[in-house]
């Protein structure tokens, strides 16, 4: 058989109800249409995965991918990424996370595993090469995730198996589960860890010696050893060096009610790195940057007081929206939802919500399970953690946030809640630029800046390195400057932006890259489109124009909008935050002081439909249309619409 | 001159760059199972470090060696195996203090480090600095100066308008 390079050319496709386990050869065709990761995984899932179909039910699938780099010396290449239907909206989800987990599943042959039905016992996935079991996991249920790790790697007498597993959170469905490799490398959105939980899938655990071929190996090594030269010389690695809470600077939610008068200052000051950061840095498998760094916090209890990268969002929600000031915290609350499997955003908002509820009167001991759910509580913060994981209690109905939280509850309770797609929100999205809001309104998996929002939309001259200057050139290789210099420049041409960084994403997840490596175009000298190609053709032998390249990223994008389609998301669902449109233009906002409404409805309308019309979707619905799908060879994807009864353009 | 691989654990971000490039230069594929140098990780304690072969001067390798398949060359101090010879007892494998011998998984022989002829790709490739590569004579002089630098703050205290107390 000819050797493959770059892909490892196997999918595993396992059935944990039948206990069947299937090795697929990958098709050459498919892998070089659909590059991989994502692209992969998304088309799987598409054509796998019935509509309407429970995400907790059998039928669904968990798809996990790494990219076509990982596993190889490119930089910053060494991302998951799970694609499944998600029990938090219903709809497409893919989330990712880094650490060594992808490269160890490349080395031991694998492009994706496949897990579908339901186990009737906990049990957790042992690949080492080609020999694949399916293991009992009853004693690892019920244990955290550091646990599990360990007793993973203590059971298979190796030290060096990586894993993906859900802690307590998981097992209980809970909606603010997520998937954790390494201790703290977590794909966190949109609840994956409950649908392991529902297959009673503990773990995935890999150990895997047969490496990656290279089709050009001496070009390759040549262009991998100046790419990471070009990292370490761009004048803003060091700021990326330091860890996402650096650029976590001045948000909304300092300025908001959220946190009125608190000197979050210290959150963010390098004295907080000092303290709590050793001075050793970490990173994930095979990234020269290494953004995440481990803290000891000697004043925790002993299961929080050590853990790895503190980033942006832990800051935000495990810190900021509940009214914490205290670095150390973010800390403890940072490692503990590590431990239990719990995603670092959702508790945090749900908390600050149920916090808000609590001032308002609408909530009160009695619904709490007696604690005190006041402003910057930091014990009452971690007792409704543990709830949270375990569902017990209020946290039950915390767990659920936002949608399912607010229907439990009842009592008016959803008018503070914020979402998009039934994804949780904060206006820290939206009230940032045009280009925030329209990417955060059209994301595929519900409100989420990773999918579509160009990095650092403001403040950028606080980075240090980083300039104006630096920014402009993002908006002059699409021709107008204004686009990325001017944060409400209203242009229909940001939609254009947006769509280019959707598509930078897209690449990213189809090659296992770092979006903070890439920072989705803003690196100078980094992940940029140019270097995908260049990379995609000297590892696999098949050459990738940048062209072809954006063909393939737009191919993704349709495939996952035409699932969310057939699941019902219409025109009406690609809004952010709900919440936020009742409010009139340059109205003071009621949430965030010193804010205005920057953007009206039309407004919105018109970027969307600008962003439709790139996208080649019908402007009444958002569905894609047959034209754009067939440009873009998605033949069988245009006939499963027009079967669907949903394809808005039939055929002349 | 003798030269010599140096590690600083304290620098080690545990990003393995340096198996995986170990790995394609010698083996043309990307495989740390290949590689010569192996990161070891204590997750939960935050510890990572690369393990090198340290080329010893009485290397157990060598002595343990059966069929003296293993020499070390006087001038430039490495110890390398010779394939022809190897019965592949694996007898080094247990003798090496480090664990830096190892067995190819795909060819099942021995292999170590050769320092990649003079210019090793993993201190040249090393983000962080965590692995160097220099003349022996010299390492010491090089850790006195960071170890003072480091630690009494000297360096800093150099008035120029910026230091002065916390």
């Amino acid at each position: 058989m000819e050797k493959w390079h770059g892909w490892a050319g196997t999918i595993l496709d396992v059935n944990l109800t039948t206990q069947e386990v299937k090795r697929v050869p990958l098709d050459r065709q498919f892998a070089a249409k659909y590059v991989g990761g994502t692209g992969f995984a998304a088309k799987y899932l598409y054509d796998e995965l019935a509509p309407g179909a429970d995400p907790l039910g059998p039928d669904n699938l968990i798809i996990v991918g790494n990219g076509t780099l990982s596993g190889t010396i490119a930089p910053a290449c060494g991302r998951y990424e799970i694609v499944t239907k998600s029990p938090q909206t219903g709809i497409y989800l893919r989330t990712n996370g880094g650490g060594s987990f992808g490269p160890e599943m490349k080395w031991a042959g694998y492009d994706l595993i496949m897990v579908r039905g339901i186990a009737t016992k906990p049990v957790y996935l042992w690949i080492h090469d080609d020999a694949v079991e399916i293991k009992d996991a009853s004693h690892m249920w019920g244990k955290d995730v550091w646990e599990t790790q360990q007793l993973v790697r203590d059971e298979l007498n190796d030290q060096e198996i990586q894993s993906l597993k859900i802690g307590p959170s998981g097992e209980n469905l809970g909606i603010s589960s997520c998937v954790i490799g390494n201790l703290g490398r977590a794909a966190g959105k949109g609840a994956p860890g409950a649908v392991w939980g529902a297959k009673k899938l503990k773990a995935i655990a890999v150990r895997g010696t047969k490496g990656v071929n290279i089709a050009r190996p001496g070009e390759f090594l040549k262009a991998s050893v100046a790419l990471q030269e070009r990292f370490k010389q761009d004048p803003v690695f060091e700021s990326i060096q330091a860890g996402s809470p650096r650029y976590v600077s001045d948000p909304l939610c300092i300025r908001g009610d959220y946190v009125p008068g608190v000197n979050t200052k210290g959150l963010l000051s390098t004295e907080f790195e000092a303290k709590y950061f050793k001075r050793r840095q970490g990173g994930c498998f095979g990234c020269p940057i290494s953004c995440s760094h481990w803290y000891v916090n000697k004043d925790a209890p002993v299961k929080e007081r050590v853990g790895s990268n503190v980033e942006g969002n832990a800051v935000v929600f495990g810190g900021m929206v509940m009214r914490v000031d205290n670095p150390g915290f973010v800390c403890r609350y940072n490692t503990l939802c590590n431990r239990l499997g719990l995603h670092v955003d959702t508790p945090g908002l749900a908390i600050a919500w149920a916090m808000k509820l609590y001032e308002a009167g609408i909530i009160t001991r009695e619904d709490t399970d007696g604690i005190a759910l006041t402003w910057g509580n930091e014990e009452a913060i971690i007792k409704m953690l543990y709830k949270i994981a375990h569902r017990e209690g209020f946290g039950d109905v915390l767990d659920g946030y936002p949608l399912r939280a607010a229907q439990k509850l009842g009592r008016g309770s959803e008018a503070y809640i914020e979402h998009s797609k039934g994804m949780t929100g904060h206006g820290s999205g939206i009230l940032v630029s045009a280009e925030f809001t329209l990417a955060h309104g059209v994301s595929v998996r519900g409100y989420d800046h990773l999918v579509g929002a160009p990095s650092w939309p403001a403040k950028i001259d606080k980075v240090p390195g980083a300039t104006t200057e630096v920014l402009a050139r993002l908006g002059e290789k699409l021709g107008d400057r204004r686009l990325s210099t001017d944060l409400w420049y209203k242009s229909p041409k940001k939609a254009l932006f947006v769509c280019d960084f959707e598509n930078i994403s897209i690449l990213c997840e189809m090659t296992g890259a770092c979006k903070h490596a890439s920072l989705r175009g803003i690196f100078t000298t980094g992940w940029d489109k140019d270097s995908f190609a260049a990379f995609l053709s000297l590892a696999t032998g098949v050459t990738y124009s940048v062209a072809e390249l954006m063909k393939a990223a737009d191919r993704e994008m349709l495939v996952e909008r035409a699932f969310n389609a057939r699941e019902g998301i219409r025109r009406v669902d690609d809004y952010p935050l709900p919440f936020h449109w009742q409010l009139k233009y340059h109205e003071p906002h009621p949430k965030y002081k010193g804010v205005t409404f920057p953007i009206t409805m039309e407004e919105y309308d018109r970027l969307l439909d600008a962003y439709y019309e790139l996208r080649g979707c019908d402007l009444a619905t958002g569905i894609p249309t047959r034209s754009k799908l067939e440009e873009v060879e998605l033949e069988d994807v245009a006939d499963d619409l027009e079967r669907c009864g949903i394809l808005p353009d039939q055929p002349v | 001159m003798r030269y010599m691989l140096f590690v600083d654990r304290e620098r080690c971000s545990g990003c393995r760059i340096c198996e995986i490039y170990c790995s394609f230069v010698k083996t043309k594929t990307c495989n740390p199972a290949r590689s010569r140098i192996g990161v070891i990780q204590w997750e939960e304690e935050g510890l990572s470090a690369p393990v090198v072969c340290h080329q010893c001067e009485k290397a157990p390798c060598l002595l343990e060696c059966p069929v003296k398949a293993i020499s070390k060359d006087q001038a430039s101090g490495l110890v390398s195996i010779d394939q022809n010879v190897c019965i592949g007892c694996r007898e080094c494998l247990t003798a090496c203090p480090f664990g830096a011998i190892s067995v190819d998984p795909v060819d099942n022989k021995v292999f170590k480090c050769d320092l990649c002829g003079g210019e090793p790709w993993c201190a040249r490739v090393c983000p962080t600095g965590a692995i160097r590569f220099s003349m022996a004579d010299r390492v010491a002089f090089l850790r006195r100066r960071e170890a003072v630098g480091n630690s009494a703050g000297l360096v800093k205290t150099i008035p120029d308008g910026t230091s002065g107390g916390e």
